[in-house]
């Protein structure tokens, strides 16, 4: 539900993004959960509703935000659509969280709210990580269009590789952080059964298909996002005549690169820092009281909880890590093979050159198509031809394609078009002439009077 | 604490038998879809010598591929082992249980398939790209499928730790509950995420190399040597994986029900064995009867999947 994010990011100096995304659009949430918490306090079922429209409206945000990251070749509007889809994220954790406060279930809104904040959280390590990796790829390669970019990893390795750590996380992928939340709201997804609301517990299932959808194109964004600008061959001569970001901007990134790998590690210490900051009391649930006690959300007597454990999962990562480089070396002892460089598989025919690789648009176009009724693309195709009475010889052929946005089409342009069509009509009665306004008073008079006998 | 161990190597060997015979799994099927094209078929243990054979053959690689290519096979290994350490196999107990759950295993297939999709990005070839942006749309419409399942699953079964709901689903079984409407639904929206997940017919012809058909082929296109031999066989571990659980939450039959002695145990593993010979039968049976779909096609069928898994849910619920 956004309307200015991805029109004020790409404005914005990279830096700037990093905080805006990192600290500012949390300002709301901080608002929401001070009203929600604090003054409304959801203690009974008749206060579910306010979860459930919070419920719809972030998995509504975090779908539509994903939608249109993933076909967004701007690199900084996309992350900032992607933003969006987090802050829809932790919406909808909030919201769980005030549903089950409402049936009184404490030990679960706690949990959901923990996932939620975790979110946020984590959210602020890898988003302000990847925007300062964009920052870098436009400080050297002056674009921020991915269709002229490619080929990064070989010319900036480092900012390479720690943007490839922000992209793991936010797609939700272990062991870094962004898994570790988005665990914790499956897992509050999963717990809704303790609902006592049918309508409740399906509308929430609803909410899950989302979720899940969401987290399913958010992966395959940040392959594109990531792909498109890294691998391949440069596809334009500014990303061919990159070079590796200065110093200071790898150490601003490896800061935050460090925090997901922390926090994605030891989730310990987020979960600490959150129940002390919101006075959770620690038996309500099971929270970890040492680093390396696995995660467990709440549940019924009989449930057995699932938990994780990340220290254990990266100690079991390694173990297996180093057994199968073990077995790779073995079972190839004795044979010596040879890595030989040579150019791409090209059929034959030669001269792959970088108009031949796949582009952004190009890449986002099965999902496109599969999502077209929301995107309403409009391709238009124009065809320059040599002659006339030709068609087959053509100059030149340009195909446009646009896609609209469906908060602004649908939800702020008609709310606004009503909004000024009514006070245009209220207008009509600002004549300018004092007698108007003293029978104004007078009937504003009369009607208080009438009013006031009334009651 | 000595009775931990034996758990703990109990599930160690586990991992490791499914990751042996993999393989062979592999073979099996394609000796069945051999064998049901009127061919003779390779020897099963064919998928055994193509392993070898790679492990010891020179590579190439593209001079436009960057360190993410050669990396990408070993992180697809490791992850898609790892997710094997998770799941119980014979015994409906994992040793690992503690340590994490079904969507910990989700999410290392999620690792695997995202650094192999960026493999298929950083050639610069146009068939690594095509793959990729395949894989992108049947990856994101599979993730709401398979979370709608397993939410199915850990409502009827109880929660999402793999030991506990394996043993539930045998538990279910041993006490004469033999059809519960909820899982059925999740059952047919589970095949179709299989059949997706490890790219079999209607999804990703497996044994092509034709670029009209091929999504999972495109991407590892480029991959020679040593580093092809990982992928193939990570490929192989997760569909064993894949069967392994399908077989163990929908068809418990035969399962022990708790780790209890010797002979319970010889029952789980040779009903286990003869139920996963028989899906692959099954699945490779399909393999010949149908055809691969059109690409815009496969929404409808994981939309499908989708579905059914809510119905599931509202069984569940209603």
């Amino acid at each position: 539900m956004h309307l200015w994010l991805p029109k004020a990011h790409p404005a914005a100096p990279s830096n700037m993004s990093a905080l805006m995304s990192a600290v500012m659009i949390k300002i709301a949430i901080y608002g929401l959960v001070r009203t929600t918490f604090d003054f409304a306090g959801p203690s009974s079922p008749d206060s579910a509703w306010w979860g459930l429209l919070l419920i719809a409206a972030g998995s509504a945000s975090a779908l539509i935000g994903v939608l249109y990251a993933a076909i967004e070749k701007d690199i900084k509007r996309a992350l900032a659509f992607s933003s969006i889809e987090n802050i829809g994220i932790i919406i909808l954790g909030l919201g769980l969280s005030v549903v089950f406060l409402s049936y009184n279930l404490k030990s679960l809104a706690s949990f959901a709210l923990l996932a939620s904040m975790m979110h946020s959280l984590n959210h602020a390590a890898f988003k302000s990580l990847l925007f300062m990796g964009a920052g870098s790829i436009i400080f050297r390669t002056h674009t921020k269009n991915m269709e002229q970019l490619g080929g990064l990893a070989k010319k900036m390795p480092l900012t390479s590789l720690l943007f490839l750590v922000g992209a793991l996380a936010i797609s939700g992928l272990p062991p870094l952080n962004g898994f570790v939340s988005e665990w914790l709201t499956m897992q509050a997804l999963l717990s809704s059964y303790q609902v006592p609301n049918t309508l409740l517990q399906i509308s929430i299932s609803f909410a899950s298909i989302a979720f899940a959808l969401t987290a399913g194109i958010a992966l395959a964004t940040f392959v594109k996002i990531f792909g498109i600008s890294f691998l391949s061959r440069p596809r334009s001569v500014h990303a061919e005549r990159a070079t590796e970001a200065p110093k200071s901007m790898i150490a601003g990134m490896a800061v935050a690169g460090g925090m997901c790998i922390i926090f994605g590690f030891t989730p310990f210490l987020g979960i600490s820092v959150i129940s002390s900051a919101f006075g959770v009391d620690g038996s309500q649930f099971i929270m970890p009281t040492s680093p390396f006690q696995s995660l467990s959300a709440p549940q019924d007597a009989p449930v057995t909880p699932a938990s994780i454990s990340m220290p254990a999962l990266g100690v079991m990562m390694g173990s297996v890590a180093a057994a199968v480089i073990g077995f790779i070396a073995f079972a190839t002892r004795g044979t010596k093979t040879v890595r030989r460089v040579y150019s791409t598989w090209d059929c034959g025919f030669g001269n792959l050159n970088e108009r031949m690789e796949y582009t952004p648009t190009s890449l986002s176009q099965p999902i496109r198509t599969v999502f077209k009724s929301l995107y309403r693309t409009s391709t238009s195709i124009d065809k320059q031809y040599f002659f006339g009475s030709n068609a087959y010889f053509k100059k030149s052929i340009s195909v446009n394609s646009t896609s609209k946005d469906v908060f602004e089409d649908l939800l702020y342009q008609p709310l606004t078009g009503a909004a000024i069509a009514f006070f245009d009509r209220v207008r009509k009665m600002q004549t300018g002439k004092v007698n108007a306004y003293l029978l104004y008073i007078m009937i504003a008079l009369l009607l208080l009077l009438v009013l006031a006998r009334l009651i | 604490m000595s009775e931990t161990l034996t758990l703990v190597a109990i599930g160690i060997f586990q991992t490791i038998a499914i990751i042996a015979f993999a393989p062979l799994l592999m073979g099996i099927m394609r000796k069945v879809k051999a064998r049901t094209q009127k061919r003779l078929g390779a020897s099963v243990l064919q998928p055994y010598y193509d392993l070898l054979k790679l492990l010891k053959k020179d590579e190439v690689v593209s001079d436009q591929s960057s360190w993410i290519f050669r990396a990408a096979p070993w992180v697809m290994l490791v992850a898609t082992a790892t997710a094997a350490l998770f799941v119980p196999i014979f015994l409906p107990f994992s040793p690992f249980g503690t340590a994490g759950d079904i969507l910990v295993m989700l999410g290392l297939f999620g690792l695997a398939r995202f650094f192999i999709m960026l493999a298929g990005l950083d050639v610069a070839s146009a068939f690594g790209g095509l793959g990729t942006s395949r894989e992108m749309m049947i990856s994101a419409l599979v993730e709401p499928a398979l979370f709608l399942t397993i939410f199915v699953v850990s409502l009827t079964l109880g929660g999402t730790n793999l030991s506990s709901i394996v043993a539930a689903s045998a538990g279910q079984f041993v006490s004469g509950v033999l059809i519960v409407p909820s899982m059925l639904f999740a059952l047919i929206a589970f095949f179709v995420v299989m059949l997706a997940e490890s790219g079999r017919i209607p999804f990703d012809n497996p044994a092509t190399h034709l670029e009209l058909t091929m999504v999972h082929e495109a991407m590892v296109l480029e991959y020679s040597g040593k580093s092809l031999a990982m992928i193939q066989w990570s490929q192989s571990i997760k569909q064993a994986i894949l069967l392994a659980l399908f077989v163990n939450l929908f068809i418990p039959a035969g399962m022990a029900s708790s780790i209890v002695g010797i002979d319970t145990a010889a029952t789980s593993v040779v009903s286990f064995i003869a139920k996963v010979l028989l899906l692959s039968m099954l699945v490779a049976f399909i393999e010949t009867r149908t055809a691969k779909w059109r690409l815009f096609r496969l929404p409808d069928l994981l939309a499908m999947a989708i579905a059914s898994s809510m119905i599931g849910v509202l069984f569940f619920y209603l």
